[in-house]
């Protein structure tokens, strides 16, 4: 479904209309709103007010009507002028948020493609895995001490990407051959020291979990730290791992699942540290 | 009417070069948006053509960066081509991608992973993206991606048009071609042109049977004066050279790899361009200058004992200049957008 989005800046008085596909992300921080949710690329509205959260809202697409949630937001998103955790919005209801009206326009539904046009070849998956292997993960354990275990599955990795062999012949589109990835492009491989989950990148490169994705399969970099560590996966109050847990939130918890899915977490979490030296100066290459 | 923005910031030659490379062949007037210092002096070098440099204005900031650069995003343009920094290189560009109603080419120079696992650049580049591509760098991180499409290493001047010139060049800086030319390419930070003009003067006292020649913008610090000559394009000049010593950066690399002269290449550190990655197996990488003065000494060696030093030192040698410059390609994948 391709909707249209539009609204005037009232801090600027410029007119913005992007075209998009659902899911929307709605907020006043880039990077506190999610790049993805559940596979799907969500694109980012930044709006500029204090009355706006870092992450108000999103608007997605669930049984093929088009919902607006709420994220618990000071002031609430409205539709129409109602407020309500979420709603149903229709072609040419006005959501609120914060000091932003947005009218939206539902231009084709059948459309699947988003906005702006693609004229070359829509990206491919990488190949699916044809031959996995089961993976072993760390069991992770609840502040009420039950334990589970993932069933994630991940495949054999396999050398990362191939070396580009002279210009004869360039010119070709490229292609994922990395067999860790899922169908949905992202990597399959369970990864994190204190949360195991999902990889979730898009590619290998200047991965520390699988290193260029020269490790194997089920080879964890942590094996040695777990040792030194013997409450590893407790996060009861007197455990170390209490803070994390109770900040699990920060990390993309969901409630409902127990899982803890902090991939795009992960940058920001370790953003101010590992961030340095990255978009500050004017005067690097 | 067909416009193309070229967003070109970053520092030094590189992000320059490249895209006036590519905009020297765009069918349509190109405007490139660079914080480059050499600006002025290319853009006098290109009066007259269908591109057009707007430098960042002095003393900018990143907020004051991000203001000016979202101002030249809101006009109206057929192709929108960013070059090596998809997020803009201060984060500049974030937020006003998606107000771009244009088609987006993102051109993937190399980059540090660490860069790319931190600012989430794969995920940013398909979402934001219609294309990407990588101008002959053999290391992108970002290859593997979909939409991604290699082509040969964009070099200013095909080799017809080096040709064209190469006599008159020759004629001009006084390189008559009866010795061996060691050409010494002073590129990168300010503070690092001293390297190159130390190693210039050494080369001299060291190899009295050569000509050297330090190529920069201005004079480095320590070379003597008349073993400096300034040139746009380098490559005009390098083609003349029998040996070049230099940083790793891209046009260095590629444009010696091109014209079939050795390099022997002290990679230099970048926040995010991995030099010394790119230096395998297209140079002799050196770690530093007594490195560099030992490998230029072997590659005379070679050259001074083999046929192909004989064949190049003849005053009638012309060489076959039929490179791939894969500019043309580019300009052929944007113009389908």
């Amino acid at each position: 479904m391709q909707i249209q989005l539009r609204w005037v800046d009232p801090k600027t008085g410029l007119e913005r209309n992007p075209t998009l596909e659902p899911p929307v992300a709605f907020g006043r921080t880039f990077g506190v709103m999610p790049s993805d949710l559940d596979g799907q690329s969500v694109s980012r509205m930044v709006l500029d007010d204090a009355q706006v959260e870092d992450y108000h809202a999103v608007l997605d697409l669930v049984d093929g009507k088009l919902r607006i949630s709420d994220r618990g937001s000071r002031i609430p998103t409205k539709v129409n002028g109602v407020a309500l955790p979420y709603q149903t919005v229709n072609d040419g209801d006005r959501i609120q948020i914060g000091s932003f009206e947005i009218t939206v326009a539902v231009l084709d539904a059948s459309v699947q493609s988003p906005s702006p046009d693609f004229s070359s070849p829509p990206p491919s998956p990488p190949p699916s895995t044809a031959a996995t292997s089961s993976f072993a993960s760390q069991p992770t354990r609840s502040p009420s001490g039950s334990s589970s275990s993932s069933n994630l599955s991940g495949s054999s990795a396999s050398s990362t990407n191939p070396l580009y062999a002279g210009f004869a012949g360039m010119g070709s589109t490229g292609s994922n051959s990395v067999e860790q990835f899922g169908p949905d492009g992202t990597c399959d491989r369970k990864v994190g020291f204190l949360f195991k989950r999902r990889c979730g990148r898009t590619t290998t490169e200047g991965c520390q979990y699988c290193q260029n994705g020269r490790q194997p399969a089920g080879y964890d970099p942590y094996t040695d730290d777990y040792g030194l560590f013997p409450g590893y996966g407790y996060y009861g109050r007197n455990h170390w791992g209490y803070h994390y847990y109770s900040n699990r939130d920060r990390y993309y918890y969901d409630p409902a699942s127990r899982r803890v899915d902090f991939t795009e977490a992960d940058g920001q979490s370790f953003e101010e540290e590992a961030d340095q030296g990255y978009e500050m100066d004017l005067d690097a290459s | 009417m067909e416009r193309w923005l070229i967003y070109a910031l970053g520092s030094g030659w590189g992000h320059l070069n490249r895209a006036i490379a590519l905009a020297r062949f765009a069918p349509c007037p190109v405007e490139i948006l660079v914080n480059s210092p050499y600006a002025t002096t290319v853009q006098a070098a290109l009066n007259g053509s269908h591109v057009q440099l707007h430098p960042l204005p002095q003393n900018s900031s990143p907020q004051s960066t991000r203001e000016y650069v979202q101002q030249w995003l809101t006009q109206r343009y057929t192709r929108l081509i960013v070059d090596t920094f998809p997020r803009g290189l201060v984060g500049d560009l974030v937020d006003v991608l998606q107000m771009v109603d244009a088609p987006r080419c993102w051109i993937h120079r190399d980059l540090q992973p660490d860069y790319i696992e931190v600012k989430g650049i794969a995920n940013f580049v398909q979402q934001h993206y219609q294309l990407v591509l990588i101008p002959g760098e053999t290391v992108a991180p970002l290859q593997h991606l979909a939409h991604a499409c290699v082509t040969a290493p964009w070099l200013l001047r095909d080799g017809a048009e080096l040709l064209a010139v190469r006599e008159s060049l020759r004629e001009r800086f006084k390189l008559d071609g009866s010795r061996p030319l060691l050409m010494v390419c002073a590129t990168g930070q300010p503070n690092e042109l001293q390297l190159f003009g130390d190693i210039a003067r050494q080369l001299a006292q060291q190899f009295p049977a050569c000509l050297v020649r330090c190529l920069a913008h201005e004079c480095p610090p320590n070379c003597p004066a008349e073993l400096w000559i300034a040139h746009w394009p380098g490559i005009e000049v390098l083609q003349l050279a029998d040996v070049v010593i230099g940083g790793a950066g891209y046009h260095t690399v590629y444009e010696c790899a091109a014209l079939n002269v050795p390099l022997v290449a002290l990679p230099l550190r970048r926040t995010y361009d991995r030099q010394a990655e790119r230096a395998v197996g297209l140079s002799i990488p050196v770690k530093n200058q007594a490195a560099c003065i030992e490998a230029v000494g072997w590659i005379l060696n070679q050259i001074l004992s083999g046929g192909e030093g004989d064949l190049r030192s003849h005053p009638s040698y012309t060489p076959q200049l039929n490179y791939s410059n894969g500019v043309h390609t580019a300009v052929q994948r944007i113009s389908q957008l």
